[in-house]
């Protein structure tokens, strides 16, 4: 098992990856280290101004590239933290570390306020509001005289200590080996937590946020802490700004500063920090080489690089809209000429197995008793009554009442439109109820979340399978076995993404994944993505699991396989499946329900139902005759 | 009374403001509803306008008509520039369009003021609009009088449009669902180019008109474009009447709330964006699509 997470592990970080991004950072720090006795004083100063615009750039890339949320705001926290370290400077605190702590303190603090506005928007509404995020600050400097000195700003901000007994950087070679050591030191930072198993939860966010809520992960919280890391970040780089020049205004933290960090994210590539660095100095230097021949045209420059970099840097992009940085290496090693495995046969082990669960089923109690009117049952899991969802006229769930018992397995069947998928959404969590209640294991649910659902035990596979497609096919399963296996350590420890990976891969063993382990999820077979679906939804523990339509659009030997999951759930385990094939239906279940325009039919043994009349006449009938051959 | 006399001028002013800015966001809404370009140089195709239109203008009626019709040749024109830039990446989602438009507005920015001077340029408007009009006994400028006349005729205008031809049911589909009416037989990249070609005429025709309202500057660009996002966000994203009311709060809010409270007024637009979005998340969960 632990070989096998490891495998996982050098997947989702290939060598050639680790590779190039490792010679990129080491070559990078150090040149920068070798730099003062290189180069001339004047670029040296340069160098000092594209550090602390790289680590404002690092904090863009992160937000942006890495939990999905695309901002021209960074600049408020920037400058939140640049005036803070002013102003500390100016009341006679001037050591350097205190300015980066409180700085960081301050920009995180500004994000934390902001941030439940911000977390709520998804995509380019992102932009927009940060946008006016940014130039809120903007203004707030200008007209704040008191405090920020209003359109002049605030200059002669006399110089830093970088530490208590220590001398006035009042040397430029001086402050340069500041801001390079205090930037090494956040961006390692930053670097250590995105490269932990931590990571990946902003992956997941990123690519397939329904889905983890679903298996429980509390999505806006992640959102939130990445917002307010960021800050920290932007903050700091706002205090590295004050020792390289001394001198802050309204000028540095306007529209002009938030799009040259945007466009060296977008050189950089996404999430990549030391991408973002190197697009941050790239910048700097072009704009100051242009300025001398072509001077007072720095937007037209500036614009001109931005439409140079959206049209031949697509790659560049792909960080700021799906996939990730990963995939744009992995396309890189396709590209390479790393030849494709060929999509493997089904495993005729697997077959056998298969045979053997068939045989093993007639052990099965077949219950052949009517559901128990509600709440009278002791045995019931799961209770629904009078559950109603309305979507304005139309009533897709009409006062239904179910009752599920504890480990049955139970099938919803119904003419397309019958409002079974509004039901398991319903109970899932992920659509609202109208009226009625919803009770599990003696709870009133109606109301609660859907990551809280799944963390009391009702996990669910989608009706089109939900995987997080950048991440391997291991890292879905441990993604979502997250919030619920009993592994305890931090979240970033890899110690404990070795459990979880361990933990993942007998789910994978158990749909029969475990040879796809490596592969990355966006690119399966849509079977093989289902029974990645599956085995994630199992990866919750679930008490109660609901299907989807789970053999809609499969082979017949992937429903065979998908028989063969079902029917070896262990027995503690409630299923509701929703389901077209009523071959597989008989197969799997012992209760079926069958719904009507949102009400219920009629309940019954799989026999009882394919016997029954009304059935037949609304759902089994002509229309459908190869239903009743095979059932 | 008194309350209301010191405060009349500026509630008038704030809607004629919001009736600009709503021209503004209207062409917003429509690039990024039915383009799928959030045009983040929607706010330099108003300046282009409102500086070419300052440029026609001579004072004289005919010149105010030309000035108009030339600044919406050139928004217009400018959403030809953008739709023709932005094709070849329409198919690499929202966000690397919304990078582009980024661009040309930096770049366009940079354009207008080599082009049109760093000073800012007096409009020249018919000498029967300069005098003030007197209305419940405050003189009030004529041409703001007439704006909101004339912003009222054209949204009247522009609803029986899209609310009661052929042609507004298709531009009102195309923001529902874009590929449905491409299998309808609507070849997409045209539309696209319409769309794009409509909504820089919108803000041209808001530049035109709008130029004596909020004139050309080295800083309106980038003022309109936050303004418009602002009425865009708070109104709802393709919500025409939503636009419409939160063009008249911010144009109050931008007149009214300076008079009466100064210190507040930049901030308060941003707490009524705040709210509007956790009023309308709280219940309908993040807004936006993941691109």
């Amino acid at each position: 098992m632990t070989t096998l997470a490891l495998r996982a592990r050098t997947a989702l970080h290939s060598p050639r990856a680790r590779l190039v991004g490792r010679v990129l950072a080491v070559a990078a720090i150090v040149w920068l280290f070798a730099a003062p006795y290189l180069v001339g004083l004047f670029t040296l100063i340069l160098l000092s101004q594209a550090l602390s615009l790289g680590v404002l750039a690092a904090s863009v890339a992160v937000l942006g590239g890495g939990a999905g949320l695309p901002s021209l705001g960074q600049v408020a926290p920037y400058a939140v933290g640049g005036y803070t370290a002013a102003i500390l400077a100016e009341h006679g605190m001037r050591i350097g570390v205190v300015h980066t702590l409180v700085a960081a303190a301050a920009g995180a603090l500004f994000n934390a306020l902001t941030a439940p506005i911000v977390v709520r928007t998804r995509g380019v509404t992102v932009l927009m509001i940060t946008l006016a995020v940014g130039e809120l600050v903007r203004t707030a400097a200008e007209k704040w005289k008191s405090v920020t000195g209003g359109t002049d700003g605030k200059s002669g901000v006399p110089p830093i200590q970088p530490f208590w007994g220590m001398g006035d950087l009042v040397d430029d070679v001086d402050t340069y080996w500041y801001v390079l050591l205090t930037t090494l030191v956040v961006i390692g930072i930053t670097a250590v937590v995105l490269r932990s198993p931590a990571g990946l939860l902003l992956d997941g966010a990123r690519e397939n946020e329904t889905r983890m809520r679903a298996t429980g992960h509390p999505v806006t919280r992640y959102l939130s802490v990445t917002y307010i890391g960021v800050g920290a970040l932007a903050g700091v780089a706002g205090a590295l700004l004050i020792s390289v020049q001394r001198y802050i205004s309204p000028a540095h933290i306007g529209f002009d500063t938030s799009s040259l960090v945007l466009l060296a994210v977008v050189i950089g590539g996404g999430a990549s920090l030391v991408g973002a660095m190197i697009g941050a100095g790239l910048i700097v230097f072009t704009r100051d080489w242009l300025s001398g021949p072509w001077p007072g045209h720095g937007p037209l420059l500036l614009g001109a690089l931005f439409l140079i970099a959206v049209y031949t840097l697509p790659g560049g992009l792909v960080g700021l809209t799906a996939g990730g940085p990963r995939a744009a290496w992995r396309a890189l090693g396709r590209a390479t000429g790393t030849p494709d495995l060929p999509d493997e046969p089904a495993d005729p082990e697997k077959a056998e197995t298969a045979e053997k669960a068939e045989e093993g089923k007639a052990e099965k109690p077949a219950t052949t008793e009517q559901a128990a009117p509600p709440a009278a049952d002791p045995d019931a899991l799961l209770t629904i009554t009078g559950l109603t969802r309305r979507y304005g006229a139309l009533a897709a769930v009409d006062g239904l009442d179910l009752t599920v018992r504890r480990g049955a397995r139970h099938a919803l069947l119904g003419p397309n439109g019958a409002g079974k998928s509004t039901v398991l959404g319903m109970i899932a969590g992920a659509t609202p109820v109208t009226s009625g209640t919803i009770v599990f294991a003696g709870r009133d649910i109606t109301r609660l979340a859907p990551a809280r659902r799944s963390r009391i035990g009702i996990a669910r596979a989608f009706q089109q399978p939900a995987v997080v497609p950048s991440l391997s096919v291991l890292d879905n399963v441990a993604l979502a076995a997250w919030r619920h296996a009993r592994i305890t350590g931090a979240a970033w420890r890899p110690v404990r993404y070795r459990a979880l990976a361990g933990e993942a891969a007998t789910h994978l063993e158990t749909v029969g994944l475990t040879d796809r382990a490596d592969e990355i999820a966006g690119e399966l077979s849509h079977g093989s993505r289902r029974l990645l679906d599956i085995a994630m939804a199992l990866a919750g523990h679930p008490t109660l699991l609901l299907l989807d339509e789970p053999a809609a659009g499969l082979t017949d030997t992937d429903i065979v396989r998908l028989a063969t999951v079902l029917k070896a759930l262990p027995a503690e385990v409630t299923m509701v499946l929703v389901e077209h094939n009523f071959a597989l239906v008989r197969e799997v279940t012992d209760t079926v329900t069958v719904l009507a325009s949102g009400q219920l039919l009629a309940t019954g043994t799989p026999d009882e139902i394919a016997a029954d009349q009304a059935v037949r006449d609304t759902y089994l009938g002509a229309s459908e005759p190869e239903h009743q051959e095979v059932g | 009374m008194g309350w209301f006399d010191d405060n009349f001028i500026p509630a008038v002013d704030g809607v004629a403001y919001g009736l600009l800015l709503f021209v503004v966001a209207a062409g917003l809404t429509l690039a990024f509803g039915s383009g799928g370009v959030l045009n983040l140089a929607h706010g330099t195709l108003y300046a282009f306008a409102a500086y070419t239109a300052t440029a026609v203008a001579d004072g004289s009626w005919v010149g105010l008509a030309l000035a108009v019709l030339a600044g919406i040749g050139a928004g217009a024109a400018g959403g030809g520039v953008l739709a023709a830039l932005t094709a070849p990446i329409a198919g690499r989602g929202h966000m690397a369009q919304a990078m582009l438009t980024f661009g040309v507005a930096l770049v366009g920015g940079d354009l207008l003021t080599t082009w049109f001077g760093k000073d800012d340029p007096q409009v020249l408007v018919p000498g029967a609009l300069e005098k003030p009009v007197s209305i419940l006994g405050h003189n009030y400028p004529g041409y703001r009088l007439a704006f909101i006349v004339v912003a009222i005729v054209l949204g009247v205008g522009g609803w029986y449009v899209l609310a009661r031809t052929r042609i507004g049911a298709a531009v009102r589909a195309s923001v529902d669902d874009p590929e449905m009416l491409a299998a309808g037989g609507i070849s997409p990249a045209r539309v696209r180019t319409g769309v794009l070609v409509a909504a820089g005429a919108l803000a041209g025709l808001a530049g035109g008109l709008g130029a004596p309202i909020i004139g050309p500057s080295t800083s309106v660009a980038n003022t309109v474009l936050l303004q418009s996002l602002l009425v865009v966000v708070i109104g709802g994203l393709g919500s025409v009447g939503g636009a419409l009311l939160a063009a008249i709060l911010v144009g109050e809010v931008q007149t009214l709330g300076v008079t009466l409270m100064p210190d507040l007024a930049p901030y308060l637009l941003f707490a009524t964006m705040a709210v509007m979005l956790i009023a309308r998340t709280a219940r309908f969960g993040p807004t936006g699509s993941r691109v």
